[in-house]
């Protein structure tokens, strides 16, 4: 498959005029859709609150006319709701992005954000964190924690990439896999080996990944590292189109090859270190999301890693809406929702695209 | 005026003299009635009590005929030894009182605690001896402690195991693969529904009197709470909700040890009343919608206060009754959340919590153990 990805890959030569209207198109749709499900997600939880008071409060927090909702109401729509709304948009299109990035750069749809490790390292700084005591102290700690085992992780992988002075993708997908697999260990060593109850059931429920957690701060912390990390990809989308044909191709034609592949490597990580430390580990939505938008919009990065990061927060946006109303009112783990809602739905574009993914 | 709920138990002190009075006792009765059922029961049990005196069986008291209706016990006339249990993990005959007892479950082992000598239990597992959530703690910090591993079990050469239904099928499959009888008795969240499984316990492990003690001290308490709701003129029906957290908070519904306790204390599981089945992740927003008058948080006291301070302090509970009249509780998880007699000392405690005029003159105590 990675074969047939990297043949499929667009030069870069697309028309600019053909890859703005499929980003505009694909924008407008996916944002106009982001913004209809903020307002619903607003609107529905547990708590029944009329739909006009939702829409008085939104309104009045954007500065039209005044909330006829009640003090509770409206405080569970600005202190509960919104902040967990976008917070599951960030995280999303960091994992979709990511997912998109990871994809392109390993010529390989089976590729997602946790690939070289971050997301283990994410998961063992948390450990750490509760295990030592520090989430106690600040509510802050843990995900500066998974933050920080992020970062880590993904210099180790850099490191092992690195040695001899030459860098290779194989050796740094191979030493991301040896690194994931023995970050997971001493997560499950943490686990099997701790006395204390406590801090294991903490650590197995931020493990299985939520944003039930969200606070206005998690949102102000996690938004402009993933703002940023979107924004800077997306500026080196084209020379990631160009790097997929051949290094060598991608270096005559002007592209500073190891420059952008470290670019991209780094913002990836990173963006998805910072969705992992407010989020735990979301599975299937790095993996999925871009493939499903690269079957829609075709494989050119320039569109596909924008409308991933799109369509990423879309979708853990509606599966955490979902989560959060089903069992209403208790909720479920979003990311049992995401391989529910998501893993059929894959399959089914998998099986009616049959053609088009084997080009892929 | 205090009241105690040991009006009315059977003390262990004295009790073998009393044993050999009551079986004299029983004897005359029957000979004097000339049977009936019930007494055909008796004197098969004074039988074969007689026959074991000889081994090492206890001798039987009147109110073994309680142990007739124990599911599980093959032959509930049979009070000496060999005897057999039936369990989920079929028939098991054991040949003696069983000096190597193994419980794979913290529940069952406070139980044993409170029926023999805790040196009759092989080992500990690391978490009884955390004493927020172990009423052993003390017992077990002296105690041989092993892993989790089934081969660790199968080194201690056990007599019996007890299991739970929460125990890994692959580990108790192991187990018996090993030729170790395992019984596995399911522990109820209703503090009179679980007297059939102490007294099955009891039966397996030779403890009969020890057994019937400790029911008859459970059924002394549980009378007492009874009593006291019974006579408590308001509150009755209060809508409590347990809830802890771990990263994420989760509501004990219908089903749980917690909202067992909550409703044998006479109040109303508010989780369970909004639909929660189990033990369900909630949010600060799904305590909005249930609305409880009392929140009670059965965990470690640290990150319990850590908990009841983001309940009290968030906007979005500030009309919840629970948190607009400071009523939201640490409970000691110990005897919330581990599945045992214990449970008893949840409900006590929860009801005076609740219902402080009715209980006022009670002083509650903790169970004692073995030997105690």
């Amino acid at each position: 498959m990675a074969v047939e990805f990297a043949n499929s890959v667009p030069t870069g030569g697309v028309p600019g005029s053909t890859v703005v209207k499929r980003l505009s198109g694909g924008a407008l749709l996916l944002g106009s859709l982001t913004i209809m499900m903020i307002v619903v997600a607003s609107a529905v939880g547990p708590f029944n609150i009329p739909i006009s008071h939702t829409a008085t409060t939104l309104l009045d927090l954007a500065g039209i006319g005044e909330s006829t909702a009640a003090p509770t109401e409206q405080a569970i729509i600005q202190s509960i709701r919104l902040p967990r709304i976008f917070l599951a948009f960030f995280v999303g299109a960091a994992l979709g992005i990511s997912g998109g990035i990871m994809q392109g750069l390993f010529r390989n749809s089976m590729a997602d954000p946790g690939i070289i490790g971050v997301s283990s390292g994410g998961a063992t700084g948390a450990v750490f964190a509760i295990a030592s005591g520090a989430s106690t102290v600040s509510t802050l700690f843990l995900p500066l924690f998974a933050f920080v085992g992020s970062a880590i992780s993904m210099t180790i992988v850099f490191l092992i990439a690195s040695v001899g002075g030459r860098f290779s993708m194989a050796t740094l997908l191979l030493g991301g896999i040896a690194v994931s697999s023995f970050l997971g260990a001493v997560t499950t060593a943490t686990i099997i080996l701790t006395d204390d109850l406590n801090v294991q059931r903490q650590i197995i429920f931020w493990i299985a990944g939520g944003v039930d957690t969200a606070r206005w701060e998690s949102v102000r912390i996690a938004a402009p590292i993933i703002g940023v990390g979107a924004l800077i990809t997306v500026f080196v989308a084209r020379d990631l189109n160009l790097l997929l044909v051949s290094e060598d191709e991608a270096r005559s034609l002007g592209v500073r090859v190891t420059l952008v592949r470290n670019t991209l490597l780094i913002s990836a990580s990173l963006i998805t270190g910072a969705a992992v430390a407010f989020s735990g580990i979301i599975a299937f939505v790095g993996l999925v999301v871009p493939h499903v938008v690269r079957l829609a919009v075709g494989a050119d990065h320039r569109v596909l890693l924008p409308l991933s990061a799109l369509g990423g927060g879309l979708f853990l946006l509606v599966a955490d809406t979902a989560a959060r109303v089903i069992l209403s009112p208790a909720e479920l783990r979003v990311g049992i929702l995401t391989a529910m809602i998501g893993a059929p739905f894959f399959v089914y574009l998998l099986v009616r695209n049959r053609s088009r993914t084997s080009m892929l | 005026m205090k009241l105690s709920w040991r009006a009315g138990t059977v003390r262990r002190v004295n009790v073998n003299s009393l044993l050999l009075v009551i079986a004299g006792v029983v004897a005359a009765a029957i000979v004097a009635c000339g049977g009936g059922e019930e007494a055909e029961v008796s004197a098969t049990v004074e039988a074969t009590a007689v026959q074991s005196t000889a081994t090492v069986s206890p001798v039987p008291a009147p109110d073994l005929i309680r142990f007739a209706d124990v599911p599980g016990i093959v032959d509930p006339t049979n009070f000496g030894w060999p005897r057999s249990v039936e369990t989920p993990e079929g028939v098991i005959s054991l040949t003696a009182p069983s000096t190597k007892i193994h419980s794979l479950s913290l529940g069952h082992s406070e139980i044993l605690a409170a029926l023999v000598d805790f040196d009759r239990l092989t080992a500990v597992y690391s978490f009884f001896v955390d004493d927020e959530q172990s009423n052993i703690a003390a017992l077990s910090a002296d105690h041989k402690m092993i892993g989790f591993d089934p081969e660790e079990v199968v080194a201690l050469e056990p007599e019996v195991i007890i299991a739970s239904r929460f125990t890994n099928a692959e580990t108790v499959g192991l187990l018996k693969g090993a030729g170790i009888p395992v019984a596995r008795t399911n522990l109820e969240s209703s503090a009179l529904g679980n007297i059939p499984n102490i007294l099955l316990i009891g039966y397996m492990v030779g403890a009969e009197i020890e057994a019937l003690e400790l029911v008859d001290e459970i059924e002394s308490r549980m009378r007492l709470i009874t009593d006291g709701l019974a006579g408590a003129s308001t509150g009755v029906g209060t809508r409590v909700l347990s809830v802890s957290k771990w990263t994420s908070a989760f509501a004990a519904g219908s089903g749980t040890t917690e909202g067992g306790i909550i409703e044998q204390a006479g109040a109303i599981n508010a989780a369970a009343d909004s639909g929660i089945e189990g033990h369900q992740q909630v949010s600060i927003e799904s305590i909005a919608a249930i609305n409880p008058d009392v929140i009670i948080v059965p965990q470690p006291l640290e990150s319990a206060n850590t908990f009841i301070d983001e309940l009290m302090s968030s906007p979005a509970l500030a009309e919840v009754p629970a948190v607009k009249n400071g009523q939201v509780f640490y409970v000691e998880p110990k005897y919330h959340t581990t599945l045992s007699h214990w449970n008893v000392r949840g409900i006590e405690q929860l009801a005076g919590l609740l219902y402080p005029s009715a209980f006022s003159g009670v002083a509650f105590e903790d169970f004692t153990n073995w030997g105690d």
